[in-house]
This record gives C-alpha cells, sequence and structure tokens, in this order.
C-alpha cells in the first residue's frame, strides 16, 4: 500500500515537472522551428510546424546582410570585460561591507541597496554629459563601465551576504600570518566565493547580453553597437521586416553564447544562491 | 573604537573605492539630476521653471499615476502569489526527485534567459484573436467554454500580463527555495516523523519557519522585480487596451517626452515606496529569524 | 573550469580591445554626419552617400537608431551636451521643434531656400516646406523661418482592397463615398468573404488622434476646431459628441478588426497586405512594407468617407521624414551643400524606387509609378497639425487618445468620452 502510494505521488510530481518544463523549452522549440522555415511557411502557420526543409541559409543571411557579426563580437567583449570587472570590483566592495570597518561602512551599503530600488529615469541626458565631458562617450570603456555600474547594486549585496556567512576563524589564522587585507581577499576569501561568483556572473552577464538602450544611447558608431542593437534594427529594415524566418535565426544566435555560459556556470550558481539564501 | 587609526580606515576604504567611483558618476549624479528635474517643469530640452515641490504635490491626486502603481502591485501580487507558489511547490518535487532535479533546473532556467522582449511577442502571436493560436488549442482540447479575447478585454489583458510574467520568471525563485529546501538537514524531518508527524505538520513546522529568510528575501526580490518590468507589457500590449496594461515604469516613460520634470518626480516617488518596502521586509526577516 | 592562466590570457586580450578603442575615436573632420531612425532606409542613404562620394569627395556618414523613442532620448542628450552631428531628423510635435529651435540647436535656413530666387524652395511640394516653417507671429514665439527640409511627403489616407471589393460584388472604381455606405459595405463584405472591415494601428495613440481632428474638420469645419483647441469650445459640444460617435458606429456596425485597440501600426499593415480586412487607414510610408510582405496586393486610396457636405474633410500631408542642420557644426556649409544634392531631382528618384516613399520635391506625374501615385491623390484637400495655429495640448490628446480606445472596448460612451476630455481640457487650462 505504501509502495503504491510513493510509486503514484512519484508519478504526479514528475508530471507535474516535465508538464512545466515543456512549457519552457517550447519557446525555443519554436524559434529554432520557425528559423528553419521559408516565410511563406511561417506566414501560414505561425512557425507552428515543422518545415519543409530545413532553410540553413537563414542562418547565413542573419550574419551576413544583418551585419551581425561584428555586433556580435561586442556582445562577447562587453559581456566578458564586463562581468569580470564587476566580479572583482563588486567582490572587494561586498567583502569591505562584510568584514572591513571604516566610518560610514554601513551607511555607504544601505546607499548601494537604495539604487536598486529608486529608478533614474532621465539619466540618460546627464550620463550622456558626463561621458562626453570625461572623453568616454562612444566608446568602449564609456560603455562598460556604465554597465558595470547597472550590475554594481546587486552583485556587492549578494556578495556582502555570502561573506557575512564565512566563518571568521579563516582570515584570522591568515592575518596572524601576517597576510594584508588585499592578500587575505585574493587568496582566501575570494576563492571559497565561487558560488557566490556563480550568480553575480550569470545574472550581469544576461543583464549586458541583454542591453540595448543605453548602448543606444551612448554610442554613435554602428561598429561599436552590441547585438541586441543589432537585432532590433534588423527586424525593422527592410529585410527583417518581412523575413521573420531570418528574424528568428538572428535571435536563435543571440540566444546561444547566454545559454553557453549558464550551462557552464550552472553548478556554481545551485551552490551560491544556496549560501546566499540562507542569510535572507 | 579609537584602536583603528586613519590609514587603517582608508586602507579598509580602498575595497569600497572603485565600486563607489563608478557608482557616484553613473548614479549619483544622474540622481541629483533627475531630483533637480523633479524640482522644474519641462520637456527637458528647454523652457524648464522651477516650481518647488509642485510636481509632488500634483502626484499626490493623479489618479491615473496611482492606477498604473496599483496595475504594477496588482503583478507583484500574483507573482508572489502564483509565481512564488509555483516555485515553491516545483522546489519541493524536484527536492523529492534528486537524481534528475539537475536537468528541471537546467530546463527551468532557460526562460529567465530569452529577453523579455521576445517572449512578449512570442506569447502575442499566440494569443492574438487572429489567427488565434491559443483559443483554437482550447477548442481542440474541449475548453472553448474558456475561450477569450486575452489581450484586447481590458478585464483579462492586465491577468494575461501577469500570467506572462509569473511564467516566465519562476525559474529564480524555485532555484533559490530549492536551495533553501536543500539545506535543511534531513535528520529534523527524520526526528519529526518519529514524534509522529505527517507530512502537512512537517511542512508547516519543520520546513516553513527554517524557510523564512529565504522566502523574505524571495518577496524583496519579487516585488523589485515586477515593479520595474517595461519590456513585457510593451512587446505584449503596448499598455492597451486603453491603459489597461500601462504599469508604473511605462507610465513614467511616457510621460518622459512631454514632462520631463514630472516623470522625474514619479519616478522619486515610486523608488521611495519600494525603499520603505524593502526595508520593512528586511525588519521583518530579522524578527521573524529571531523567533 | 579554465585554469587561470586560460582565463588572464582572455581577459588581456580583451580589456587591451576595449582600451585600444577607448579613446574617442577621431572623428574624421572630414565626414559629415547624420543621425536618423529610418532603418528601412538606411541602406538607400548609404548609396547616395557613396554615390556622393565619387562625384565631390566629401564622406557622409548615416547612422541610424532605431526604435523612434531612443532615437529621440539619444538626440535630447545629444543635444544637452551640445554634441549633435551635422544633420539630424527629430520626431515630435511642433512644441518640441520650437523649444529645439530657440536653444540653439536647430539652423534657420530660410536664407539659404531663397537664395537665388528661391531656386531650392521652389523645388518642393510646398507643404513639405510648410509643415517645417514657422511663421511671423506665431504662438511659440519662434523667428520666422525655414528650419527643416523635407526628403520625402506623406499622406494619410483610407485605403481599401480592390480584390476583395470586386468579390464581394462591388465596383472597385467606385469606393464608398461617405459614411453610411462605408460603414454598410464594410459589413456586407465581411459578412460575405469573412474578412474584417476595418484595421488600423489604434495600439499606436497618434494614429486616432489623426483620424480624429480628419473628421473634426469634415463635421465642424477647420475655425471651429481651432476654436476648440484655443478653448472657446468645450469638447462637450455636440459635434465633438458626433466626431466620436463615428467610432462607435464602427464598433455597433462589429466591422473593426479583433484587438484593434492593442494593435500596432506594422501588424495592422500585415493584416491589410495579406487580404485579411478591406478598409484600413494608414499613411503612405506603408507603401513599402506592402508591396515587400505582398506584392500581388491590389489596393487603392480613397478619401475618409464624409460624413456630411457641409465642410470637406481634410487628411494630414505634409513632409514624412526632415532633416535639420545643426548651427554649431563645423562642417556646416558642406552639409548644406549636400543636403541640396541629396533633395535634387535625381536623389530623389532613387530614394522613391528604393524606398518606396513619396518625393518631397515636385515632379512629373508620369516619373511617379503607379502604385506610389496613390498616396498623391486628393492633395488639394489637406492640413497638417504644424500648420495650424496651435496645437492642442499633449494632455488632451491624450485623453482623446486613451478615451476612444475605451469607447472601443465599450467602456465608455461618445458622451462619456467627450465628458473626461472636457474634463482634461479644464485641467490644462487651470494650470497655465
Amino acid at each position: 500500500m505504501y509502495r503504491f502510494k510513493k510509486i503514484a505521488s512519484l508519478i504526479l510530481i514528475h508530471t507535474f515537472l516535465i508538464s512545466v518544463a515543456l512549457t519552457c523549452i517550447a519557446p525555443f522549440v519554436w524559434m529554432i522551428n520557425s528559423s528553419l522555415k521559408t516565410n511563406q511557411e511561417f506566414f501560414e502557420d505561425y512557425g507552428l510546424k515543422a518545415p519543409q526543409s530545413p532553410q540553413w541559409q537563414n542562418y547565413k543571411v542573419a550574419l551576413t546582410k544583418g551585419k551581425l557579426g561584428t555586433n556580435f563580437i561586442n556582445s562577447i567583449v562587453y559581456t566578458f570585460v564586463g562581468v569580470f570587472s564587476i566580479v572583482i570590483i563588486s567582490s572587494l566592495a561586498g567583502y569591505g561591507f562584510s568584514r572591513l570597518h571604516f566610518k560610514g561602512r554601513d551607511g555607504f551599503f544601505y546607499l548601494f541597496l537604495a539604487a536598486m530600488m529608486i529608478p533614474v529615469p532621465a539619466a540618460f541626458v546627464p550620463l550622456y554629459v558626463l561621458l562626453k565631458g570625461v572623453g568616454l562617450l562612444n566608446t568602449r570603456t564609456g560603455y562598460i563601465l556604465a554597465m558595470i555600474n547597472v550590475g554594481l547594486s546587486l552583485s556587492i549585496y549578494l556578495y556582502k551576504t555570502f561573506f557575512d556567512q564565512l566563518p571568521k576563524d579563516l582570515e584570522d589564522a591568515a592575518r596572524i600570518d601576517g597576510c594584508s587585507r588585499l592578500r587575505i581577499w585574493w587568496h582566501v576569501i575570494f576563492p571559497l566565493a565561487k558560488p557566490a561568483t556563480g550568480v553575480v556572473v550569470i545574472f550581469n552577464a544576461l543583464n549586458i547580453w541583454n542591453e540595448f538602450v543605453l548602448a543606444l544611447v551612448i554610442f554613435s558608431n554602428r561598429s561599436l553597437m552590441p547585438l541586441q542593437v543589432g537585432l532590433y534594427e534588423f527586424s525593422s529594415s527592410s529585410i527583417g521586416l518581412t523575413s521573420y524566418t531570418v528574424l528568428m535565426a538572428g535571435l536563435t544566435v543571440a540566444a546561444l553564447p547566454i545559454i553557453a555560459i549558464y550551462l557552464a556556470m550552472q553548478k556554481h550558481i545551485i551552490k551560491g544562491i544556496t549560501a546566499g539564501a540562507m542569510v535572507g | 573604537m579609537n584602536a583603528r587609526s586613519l590609514t587603517e580606515d582608508l586602507k579598509s576604504f580602498s575595497f569600497v573605492l572603485p565600486a563607489l567611483a563608478i557608482f557616484a558618476f553613473f548614479y549619483i549624479v544622474p540622481f541629483f539630476y533627475t531630483f533637480w528635474l523633479a524640482l522644474h517643469q519641462g520637456t527637458g530640452v528647454s523652457q524648464l521653471t522651477f516650481v518647488g515641490l509642485d510636481n509632488f504635490k500634483n502626484i499626490i491626486g493623479d489618479g491615473a499615476w496611482w492606477s498604473s502603481v496599483g496595475r504594477s502591485f496588482y503583478i507583484s501580487l500574483w507573482a508572489l502569489t502564483f509565481q512564488n507558489l509555483l516555485a515553491l511547490f516545483l522546489a519541493l518535487a524536484v527536492d523529492r526527485a534528486v537524481r534528475t532535479g539537475n536537468i528541471y533546473r537546467v530546463i527551468f532556467f532557460l526562460l529567465p534567459i530569452l529577453s523579455e522582449v521576445i517572449i512578449g511577442l512570442l506569447i502575442r502571436r499566440i494569443l492574438l484573436p487572429s489567427p488565434g493560436v491559443f483559443n483554437h488549442f482550447l477548442e481542440q482540447i474541449g475548453l472553448s467554454a474558456f475561450v477569450r479575447d486575452w489581450l484586447n478585454d481590458s478585464r483579462y489583458a492586465l491577468t494575461t500580463l501577469a500570467v506572462t510574467h509569473c511564467w516566465r520568471g519562476f525559474a529564480w525563485g524555485f532555484i533559490i527555495l530549492l536551495a533553501g529546501l536543500q539545506t535543511i538537514p534531513q535528520q529534523l524531518y527524520e526526528a519529526a516523523r518519529i514524534d509522529g508527524a505527517n507530512a502537512w505538520q512537517r511542512f508547516t513546522k519543520v520546513t516553513v519557519p527554517l524557510l523564512i529568510p529565504v522566502i523574505c528575501m524571495v518577496i524583496i526580490l519579487t516585488i523589485l522585480g515586477t515593479v520595474q518590468l517595461i519590456g513585457l507589457p510593451m512587446a505584449l500590449t503596448r499598455g492597451g487596451p486603453a491603459n489597461a496594461t500601462t504599469l508604473a515604469v511605462m507610465k513614467i516613460l511616457n510621460e518622459l517626452r512631454n514632462y520631463a520634470g514630472y516623470a522625474s518626480a514619479q519616478g522619486i516617488v515610486l523608488g521611495l515606496i519600494l525603499v520603505a518596502i524593502s526595508f520593512s521586509m528586511m525588519k521583518i526577516s530579522k524578527r521573524l529569524n529571531k523567533v | 573550469m579554465f585554469s587561470k592562466r586560460v582565463i588572464s590570457a582572455f581577459l588581456f586580450f580583451f580589456i587591451s580591445l576595449t582600451l585600444f578603442s577607448g579613446c574617442a575615436p577621431k572623428e574624421e573632420g572630414e565626414n559629415i554626419v547624420v543621425w536618423h531612425w529610418m532603418s528601412d532606409r538606411q541602406d538607400a542613404f548609404q548609396g547616395l552617400a557613396e554615390k556622393y562620394e565619387q562625384e565631390t569627395g566629401v564622406k557622409v556618414k548615416f547612422e541610424v537608431f532605431f526604435p523612434p523613442d531612443i532615437y529621440m532620448q539619444k538626440i535630447q542628450a545629444a543635444a544637452a551636451a551640445r554634441d549633435l552631428p551635422d544633420l539630424f531628423g527629430i520626431l515630435e510635435g511642433k512644441k518640441i521643434f520650437s523649444d529645439f529651435i530657440e536653444a540653439g540647436y536647430i539652423a534657420n535656413l530660410k536664407s539659404e531656400m531663397e537664395a537665388d530666387n528661391k531656386a531650392w524652395l521652389k523645388r518642393f511640394i510646398p507643404i513639405t516646406v510648410a509643415v517645417n516653417s514657422f511663421e511671423e507671429g506665431n504662438v511659440y514665439g519662434t523667428p520666422e523661418g525655414i528650419y527643416a527640409v523635407p526628403i520625402d511627403t506623406m499622406s494619410m489616407q483610407f485605403l481599401y482592397n480592390t480584390e476583395l471589393l470586386e468579390k464581394a460584388g462591388f465596383n472597385p472604381g467606385q469606393p464608398p463615398q461617405d459614411w453610411e455606405t462605408f460603414i454598410s459595405m464594410a459589413k456586407e463584405i465581411k459578412e460575405k468573404l469573412k474578412v474584417e472591415g476595418f484595421v488600423c494601428g489604434w495600439g499606436e495613440s497618434w494614429l486616432i488622434y489623426t483620424l480624429v481632428t480628419n473628421y473634426a474638420f469634415n463635421v465642424m469645419g477647420e475655425e471651429k476646431f481651432i476654436d476648440t483647441m484655443a478653448g472657446k469650445v468645450p469638447y462637450t459640444d455636440p459635434d465633438w459628441v458626433k466626431v466620436f460617435s463615428l467610432f462607435q458606429d464602427m464598433v455597433d456596425a462589429g466591422i473593426l478588426a479583433p484587438g484593434i485597440v492593442t494593435l500596432s501600426n506594422k501588424e495592422a499593415e500585415q493584416m491589410f497586405s495579406m487580404n485579411q480586412a478591406v478598409f484600413s487607414f494608414n499613411g503612405s510610408w506603408g507603401m513599402n512594407t506592402y508591396a515587400q510582405m505582398n506584392p500581388d496586393l491590389k489596393y487603392d486610396t480613397m478619401l475618409p468617407p464624409q460624413l456630411g457636405d457641409e465642410h470637406k474633410i481634410k487628411i494630414w500631408a505634409g513632409a514624412g521624414s526632415s532633416f535639420m542642420v545643426n548651427p554649431d557644426s563645423e562642417l556646416k556649409s558642406g552639409t548644406i551643400d549636400f543636403l541640396k544634392w541629396f533633395t535634387a531631382k535625381d536623389q530623389q528618384l532613387t530614394l522613391m524606387q528604393e524606398t518606396k516613399n513619396l518625393p518631397s520635391v515636385v515632379l512629373n506625374r508620369k516619373e511617379i509609378p503607379d502604385f506610389l501615385g496613390k498616396f498623391l491623390k486628393h492633395m488639394d484637400q489637406t492640413t497638417h497639425q504644424n500648420l495650424w495655429p496651435l496645437n492642442e495640448h499633449p494632455r488632451v490628446v491624450e485623453a482623446i487618445n486613451v478615451g476612444v480606445q475605451k469607447l472601443l472596448v465599450g467602456q465608455k460612451t461618445p458622451e462619456q468620452l467627450a465628458a473626461d476630455v472636457e474634463k482634461a481640457k479644464q485641467n490644462v487650462s487651470k494650470n497655465k
């Protein structure tokens, strides 16, 4: 009787899980399916039936005609450098807020927190003026710095709460040995922070990869634009307007790197959120 | 306290310095500009007249504004209940089926990877009354009583938006809750079972109390995430029909074009509301934790 | 996972790449830079830029920023930083136009236009220049002048699908001339052929307001319409209720495409090109979309079907897009020369063929392909909001647009809508 109950509940659970999982995969399947159809087919059934024969050239067209190649590389650069920088900067700051003491420490921390919540709708005007003032307008550096800022608050919050959880003895041992703060951070703390780093990486990678408003405002040069800008514009260009299928190919290409990063970081993420979550 | 010398303080402070420098440049300055703008009326291109706190006073009586804020919080409510309960159930389910748990973690997370705009456009395609893909599907499986104009009927549009958002975003809550669940030591469950507790009692006496910090964090992140929603409603219904799905941030962006000062004031008001909610949530969390 | 070495190597590469391009690119002093939002015309523009370089050796760079909303944000930010390019367009109403002029961001081209016995000016179809000009003593206080150069003409008209009309047994050469005929025809065709009667991108509010003003001219005449905006006539006036009731008529007749209230212009264009609706309301920019989505689409334009003969209905026509010169540009005279070349007959012909937009310069009727000529009809019955002595306050326009949307979903009656709009108008006048 117990056996039966157990199997029944297992079946129920799995059915539930599988049905939800299916709805999650569905958009991807639809997107990839549509990208392999001809335009005619797409309009007839909105990508719901399988293509007659897979149109791989849609991908070629998307990457060449859409000039998405440069944009793709730009996005990779921005995401990579941006994420790396955020990880370093926010873990340093998180450590500072968590383990080090200086005047006004808590005040500054709450400042970062509040920034997560107060939107600044007209920010692009002063940003533009400021960046122009320091000569960073329309440059990769300027954009990456802006992107770093976007992810700072949450990343610092995550790192700080994670560090709060670490046992203090580790550092004490290192300090007794005479290590400077920086060395403690680099050799002891940071390696232990892998889980938190995992979360910070995927979160910021996603944000930077999908960003396009700031890019449009800061950049005036098409060759510096990231992928999302290129895609958006492509969707409204003479090709994109009519060839939805090519657009789908472009979108699929755009989604792949993020999926790759997520799969790679996946193990760390789960551990990271675990530890961070327990602090609340 | 006085043992900390100035150089010590500075050395410690330097850890925070890079972040603070970037933050000051890219957020603080724009924030002051926004605040300054909020004290003026005008288009932001020229003709700015100082009006003091007039904008803020006008916001108090602005029915359309508070409606849009209300809509944002309506979606938050959906997210807090439907989305997070769904996430909780899924987390509980996956917690049991540990072996295959990993696969599900990956699959569920696929959705947030796709940008809001794409999901919005996709769902819109499916829900549009013509060709009526979704309604067709409902009829096929015998649920034709449920056929509606999901996007254009002002009674359902907002809820459709809420459900779409919940579906897209549950993965974050799921992962956090799952992690929380998996850190509850099995012995506690064993002990409860020995004491004769049934499944429900184990859940309420063991699981929930230990999950409180996690739950509070999820609540805060959910509210922040839903109130700042902009891409999804834009792609799904463009704020229609007749503003039925115009959320707070969308309203601000619309206002920005002609009334930059007023829009800035609205942004600040919204931000203060969120700050108030978040900080009170954190206080509650601390207090409940002590119990 | 990755060894520290590998990661460091990658990073070194990327960071150096970044820093290398970290300095602001030497804005090649010789380049004329043009900013715009018209993603579907970028290729054509660049083609012409190359041609210009070949002919004169001057380099022109067109940069496109889409979508238009964000383009305007960029323009505003750049204006505040005095970083506007040599040539650019703006996308808002006359008020913002005048604000820009007042702040010194736009050059007055009146003298260039009128030089040599108005050589440049005479090229253009008059309304395209009129919408870019400010008259003496205008309500915005802007100095008299011509502030932008039109690169195309646009008009907004009713469209009808001739093929569907014929299939339903009507004469494709005789579209409905008046409102009642229009309603009954749309209804009949809808029933007979199972298509939608009327489709329009009413999720984009400006399409609603345009049509409202068209019919306002028809129902109450231009003078009363202007008087309403000046506050002399309330929106609760029976004539206004009549205008709003026209939308109610369409709802009651059931001819509106489902979900019309959230449709974007693009979606409406798609429906029309797929022969899914028999009537539509759109601007001449739609011709490009229609041609690309369905080259076999058979359609024609007509005036919005009139209600009564007392006042003539007027459609909006004017410049579709225009370019403005930055007065602080170092290449100002070179830019103006380019603009003159850009709006010369040959280039306009090229643009017309490649982007399917109506030229802003006067051409022989023969030089314009038939399908484009559709939107050149009825040019004697046109108006444009930039030509009116004043424009309605944005909040009131918003009230009208949202109100009509509410009417379309059955939340308000025309009378209630009129009352709401009047309330908004009162609010606005109070705060002045």
